[in-house]
């Protein structure tokens, strides 16, 4: 049940997209916070504020992100180019909102 | 209220020599600037955003423990109530304290404090053991003060 999940919310920026290793480093906080309770918390991962084009290597991020974080979605869709990717990352198990994130605690 | 966001990208759109404040000379000089500035802003309200989810996770997470401890520190309060009212009725003293010596016992035995390591359950079981003999011992001199 996602509902009852504590969301946790990841803003992608254009530095996800620049900087090597941005990413990695940014998923190792996120685990060093929120790690020992991983299962309780549903990860969103947010375009509100870059909506990039996703490529193999993003795809390959999320495989990676859901070993730690079980229960992911992505919020803020809309506008991002996908290229086909969406339909790997639902796949996946990650849901994909054009908007807000529609669960609730 | 305009973000810091609004306040950029709108003057983007305006023409530079309405603003007096920044009126670089070169038009790319100056969206370069503004394109900077904008990052910046953008990594601000990101960042922001972002640290407010997880102190309001964090704080969640918490408040659910604190939840889940209360229902437990009730159960085991029921607990000792129940038995409490069982050996109410007891009037003599040292059966009765021998009794209330073997509560801990009771509770760890039906679950309400686990009892993880070896050495938990050695000292759980000593603590049966000699409980239910100090019941037994007061039950005994019970008896013989009442019938002797």
């Amino acid at each position: 049940m996602a509902n009852n999940k504590i969301p946790v919310t990841i803003y992608i920026t254009p530095e996800y997209y620049r900087d090597k290793g941005h990413f990695w480093s940014r998923l190792n906080l996120v685990k060093r916070f929120h790690g020992g309770h991983s299962d309780q918390v549903i990860l969103l991962i947010s375009y509100k504020y870059y909506k990039p084009t996703i490529t193999g290597r993003q795809i390959a991020h999320y495989t990676e992100m859901i070993h730690s974080f079980p229960h992911a979605a992505i919020i803020h869709a809309e506008g991002v180019d996908w290229r086909g990717h969406d339909k790997e990352l639902i796949a996946m198990g990650i849901p994909i909102y054009p908007c807000e994130y529609t669960g609730s605690l | 209220m305009k973000s810091a966001i609004d306040w950029i990208e709108e003057d983007l759109t305006t023409n530079s020599s309405t603003s007096p404040v920044y009126a670089p000379t070169v038009d790319l000089e100056y969206e370069i600037f503004y394109k900077k500035l904008s990052e910046i802003a953008v990594r601000n309200i990101a960042f922001e955003e972002e640290i407010l989810s997880h102190l309001s996770a964090i704080q969640e997470v918490n408040r659910r423990e604190q939840a889940a401890m209360d229902i437990r520190a009730h159960v085991i309060i029921d607990r000792l109530d129940k038995i409490e009212k069982k050996i109410s009725h007891v009037t003599n003293g040292g059966l009765k304290e021998a009794m209330q010596e073997l509560v801990p016992v009771i509770l760890r035995n039906v679950g309400a404090v686990q009892v993880e390591n070896a050495k938990g359950v050695w000292t759980a079981r000593t603590a049966t053991i000699s409980g239910t003999f100090a019941v037994l011992g007061g039950l005994i001199t019970w008896l013989i003060t009442k019938f002797l």
